[in-house]
């Protein structure tokens, strides 16, 4: 079964089809993860396909893979250094540190670049794996059939798109099948395939392919008869809850202003808030509260802090760059006290003149006259984008200069239990930076035993510390538990924070133009946490399990500071294609969606011309091909017209007879020879002509020798069988 | 064409003593023209005998006839030295495998020491004898009848030796009409009568050259070699066609085209010559003997399967 190698130009193009098939993984993969430098992936796939399609011995492919992974790791981390010898070393000390982390079973620990690595080696043993499927197993349905699922939850449950992956990989999976099973059935039989037989299988295969595909996308989709089924699936995986918890204590989630009694459980209420168009997921944020009581928090004010007016968005401060401003347009379904905005915010504008004012303290961002539901409105920010690498070199000192003015932020109940410190204490001494330190703790909760759950959540005794119940006894809980138990560790650790309101990012959906947009219902009601990083300001933290920050942190940890600028360079084109792949989709809104966003606009003016034309264009093809046994003949005869011709046009009249009644239904079975075959097709005509044009024929074929035989009279019975013969 | 003029005066010479095999006699001079033997596998009494009796007389060759028993030693076949009180020296008596037509009758009732002997002439067309090698006239053509072998008292033959044989044929019981026009003839003892030759043994020669010249193109090379490695790749097949099979088939078909008088071979020779010549060539799995395979059904899968070349070949 696996000893019939297949036909090398085949093979060719069936590991082109898996590549492309193995592209579809990897395109989520970046778009989801935010994995730069992709291509570098679809290099190494596609070379380690090329060594396994020329039989590189082993010797020589195994190291050409791994230079390729050391170039690609040093092209990508240390592009100014690039195979300098300290940047090897520091790859191959980065490589020994990231070995000894998995031994010890911190991988969540495990640096960019060794997971990089593992991607690679990864990658490496998919090829293996299809090689094996194809050219062994000849059968690829595990691979397609785990692409299609892939794509299927990869688009149902995160915001990536996979309409058209799924279209794609249809496409290329079932031409890959199709061309696998002949080739399996053969080697099975184990007999070979003809190169031309094989063509005759893919030709209409690729054609079926293309206009399935096609119908798929020009059909019109019916709405779902069922209801999302989502919800119900996060729920049973534990993701939610079920809204019957109606017990006494239960509160409604959404944002509530008053913050004093935290604890309880919550029950699930999806009322639309706010819809939002963005770029990107963030997080919006509506205000900070500064003090901790015990039981929950509340905004002490303090006079002292200096009022700012207007430019108070550079709160945030710590860009690297002045990327341009991008916008979000918002709109309320429901009224709320404040305006969320997110990071990075710099401006406020409203559809009417409105003054509006941000408190400097709290970041409270309202307007002063109407903010009832409808509102809409639009928030500029710059995203704000941190360097690790200036983090790194947050000292703890530096928080000294500010001196009284962030205690507001460092303040602690009188009773709070010792042990809260103490944890804190323990969790970050080992860490060098600010910034290590409140990662250590935001860390802490992954990995010691939490859970997130809006249900059976304690609410604190009168002598209950709440942060302390939650860290030390139920471990258990939400947002709330988790953001309070990290800023009062923090605060325990020397570290000022705050507690910070506002909802997560929300769920991506995307409108009748195809733009995303964000919906965020009141289950998004969210608090996180900002610390003080010196020299940084304010950074967001989020400590509670099962939630994604949303800080852009540039990993540009040990690279020389003019790399920093330089991928910031390199970045800047970037967003500028991005904006101007959007602009050109806006043009392109004037149709509704599918494949006509794909056809340039002078097709889409006419498209239902055009669509008219192809498919007249096709049934007349259709129709011509249909009934070519009885125009064919004539343009053959007509053709030979006034040529009596030799040897080889009586030939080529000759294969033109046979397929004629072939078309005409004289089947000749593949073992007949050709003279059984006239005897056959004479006795249909009663005559014996078709025997002597086989006569000639073999002669000119098996003979070598065109006797000279009279071809006008030969002409003429030809002419005669092929206009002449009927099945 | 003066060949298949010279092959027609045979062929009907035969008819002239036999009754109806116009087939096995035309299968029996193809194999003599294209240099090889037959084995006639039948029962006793169908007119073997008679036939390459006449076929002998036809071309006027030395006709000898050994009739194998169990008891039969190698030197009955190839011959024995005897002294000579005279000269005072050995002398070779050749034994009955010297000769031009010789029919080994009853091939498998003798021990396969003897056979061997007989197939070892055939193949080598030389025999030797206490060291000294003798060559066999020519032209050589034996004819082996055997009886189908669940009968009893019989040596099969090896496929080995098998695959010696051009051509295996069964004669089959003639028609009715053909047996009453035996039964009239022998009435009137016609067959009794002395042939004379239609043509000397030198023209037979020619007539072999000339067959060895008939032009085999290759298209229907292709065709030969494809349908041999067709048998070797059925799945009911344990042992297909050897590649002397196949050089067999051309030989027949070359020879076969002559008496047809082309000076081509057409796929049509191939694929009617083809049972003959690997009909005894091929062994079955057991077990697909069991499910009622033979060799006969292989045969005409392989027929049915291989592409006849309609077209020129491009290359191989």
């Amino acid at each position: 079964m696996k000893d019939t190698p297949i036909d090398k130009r085949l093979l060719v193009f069936l590991y082109i089809l898996a590549f492309f098939l193995t592209v579809e993984w990897l395109r989520p993969i970046a778009d989801l993860t935010g994995t730069g430098h992709i291509s570098h992936f679809y290099g190494f796939v596609a070379l380690s396909m090329i060594i396994g399609l020329v039989r590189l011995p082993g010797w020589i492919g195994v190291p050409v893979k791994l230079l390729f992974i050391v170039f690609s790791i040093q092209a990508v981390f240390y592009s100014k250094a690039f195979m300098a010898a300290a940047s090897l070393r520091s790859m191959g000390a980065d490589f020994t540190g990231s070995l000894s982390l998995i031994w010890s079973g911190d991988w969540m620990e495990l640096s960019n670049l060794f997971r990089t690595v593992l991607f690679f080696i990864l990658l490496w043993m998919i090829s293996y794996l299809l090689r094996f499927w194809m050219e062994y197993r000849k059968s690829i349905f595990l691979f397609f059939g785990m692409t299609v699922i892939f794509l299927a939850v990869i688009d149902t449950f995160t915001d990536y798109d996979a309409s058209y992956a799924v279209l794609r990989v249809m496409v290329i999976g079932l031409f890959l099948l199709g061309v696998l099973f002949p080739l399996r059935l053969t080697g099975k039989l184990k007999t070979k395939l003809p190169a031309g037989e094989l063509l005759k299988l893919i030709l209409p295969l690729s054609l079926v392919l293309l206009t399935v595909g096609m119908l798929a996308v020009l059909m019109p989709v019916k709405e779902p008869a069922w209801p999302d089924p989502i919800p119900l699936i996060r729920s049973a995986a534990g993701f939610g809850e079920s809204g019957d918890g109606t017990g006494d204590g239960v509160s409604k989630v959404g944002y509530d202003a008053d913050d004093t009694q935290l604890g309880g459980p919550f029950r699930q209420d999806d009322t639309l808030v706010f819809e939002v168009y963005a770029e990107s997921r963030q997080y919006w944020k509506m205000e900070t509260k500064n003090t901790y009581t015990s039981k929950g928090w509340v905004q002490l004010s303090n006079d002292e802090f200096p009022e700012y007016n207007g430019q108070f968005a550079m709160i945030m401060g710590g860009q690297v760059t002045e990327p341009p401003r991008q916008r979000a347009d918002i709109e309320l379904h429901e009224t709320l006290p404040l305006l969320p905005y997110p990071y990075g915010f710099e401006e406020l504008q409203l559809s009417e003149m409105n003054p509006y004012r941000q408190e400097p303290d709290s970041g409270q961002l309202t307007v002063e006259m109407d903010m009832q539901a409808p509102f809409t409105y639009r928030a500029e920010y710059i995203e704000p984008v941190y360097s690790l690498k200036a983090l790194r070199e947050t000292k703890m000192e530096d928080l000294q200069k500010f001196g009284g003015e962030l205690d507001e932020y460092l303040a602690l109940p009188g009773d709070l239990p010792k042990r809260i410190a103490d944890l804190a204490l323990d969790l970050t001494k080992d860490q060098p930076s600010v910034y290590q330190k409140a990662q250590a703790i935001e860390r802490y909760f992954g990995r010691s035993g939490f859970v997130y759950s809006r249900e059976n959540v304690a609410v604190p005794k009168e002598d209950d510390d709440y942060v302390d119940q939650f860290l030390f006894e139920t471990k258990r809980g939400y947002c709330d538990n988790f953001s309070s138990s990290m800023v009062v560790m923090l605060r325990s650790a020397g570290i000022p924070a705050r507690w910070v309101k506002g909802f997560a990012p929300g769920e991506l959906r995307r409108d009748e133009e195809r733009k995303k947009y964000y919906t965020i219902t009141n289950n998004q009601a969210h608090s996180w946490v900002e610390a003080y990083m010196p020299g940084h300001g304010w950074m967001p933290f989020e400590p509670t399990i099962g939630f994604n920050g949303v800080t852009n942190i540039n990993f540009d940890i040990e690279m020389a500071e003019d790399d920093v600028k330089q991928q910031e360079e390199l970045k800047r084109p970037e967003l500028e294609k991005k904006k101007q792949e959007q602009q050109a989709a806006k043009r392109k809104k004037s149709n509704s969606g599918g494949l006509l966003e794909l056809l340039p606009d002078w097709l889409k003016s006419g498209i239902t011309w055009t669509v008219l034309l192809l498919v007249s264009t096709a049934a007349a093809i259709v129709l011509l091909l249909l009934t070519r046994k009885k125009w064919l003949p004539r343009l053959y005869v007509r053709r030979a017209q006034g040529n009596p011709g030799g040897w080889p046009e009586f030939a080529s009249r000759y294969g033109q007879l046979l397929s004629q009644l072939e078309r005409l239904g004289i089947r000749r079975p593949e073992g007949m020879t050709l003279n059984a075959y006239a005897v056959e097709v004479d006795k249909l005509r009663g005559d014996e002509m078709m025997s002597i044009l086989t006569r000639v024929y073999e002669q000119g074929l098996y003979g070598q020798a065109a006797s000279n035989a009279d071809w006008a009279q030969l002409r003429e019975m030809w002419e005669d069988l092929i206009i002449h013969t009927s099945g | 064409m003066p060949h298949k003029e010279r092959i027609d005066a045979v062929l009907s010479a035969i008819e002239q003593t036999i009754v109806g095999k116009r087939e096995i006699s035309e299968l029996s001079l193809a194999a003599l023209l294209a240099g090889g033997h037959v084995l006639l596998e039948d029962v006793p009494g169908v007119g073997k005998t008679v036939m390459v009796k006449s076929l002998a007389a036809a071309i006027g060759a030395a006709f000898k006839r050994i009739q194998f028993t169990p008891d039969l030693l190698p030197s009955d076949v190839l011959g024995v030295s005897i002294y000579n009180p005279q000269t005072m020296e050995f002398e070779f008596r050749p034994g009955p495998i010297v000769g031009n037509i010789v029919l080994a009758d009853e091939i498998n009732r003798t021990s396969p020491k003897t056979q061997a002997a007989l197939l070892e002439g055939m193949e080598e067309a030389s025999v030797t004898v206490d060291g000294t090698t003798l060559p066999l006239p020519e032209p050589f053509f034996v004819m082996a009848t055997q009886n189908p072998i669940e009968y009893e008292g019989t040596y099969p033959l090896p496929e080995a030796q098998m695959d010696r044989f051009l051509f295996k044929l069964k004669m089959g019981y003639p028609s009715r009409a053909d047996e009453v026009e035996v039964l009239s003839r022998a009435a009137m003892q016609l067959e009794s009568q002395a042939q004379t030759a239609v043509i000397g043994l030198d023209e037979l020669l020619g007539l072999q050259a000339a067959a060895s010249e008939v032009l085999v193109d290759m298209t229907v090379k292709t065709y030969i070699v494809d349908c041999a490695a067709a048998t070797r790749n059925h799945t009911a097949v344990y042992l297909g066609v050897s590649p002397r099979g196949s050089l067999g088939l051309m030989k027949a078909c070359q020879a076969y085209a002559l008496m047809r008088g082309r000076h081509y071979v057409t796929p049509d020779d191939v694929q009617y010559l083809l049972p003959f010549v690997f009909g005894h060539r091929i062994i079955l799995h057991p077990d697909a003997q069991y499910s009622g395979s033979t060799t006969d059904s292989v045969i005409e899968d392989v027929l049915a399967q291989v592409r006849v070349p309609v077209v020129k070949a491009k290359s191989v």
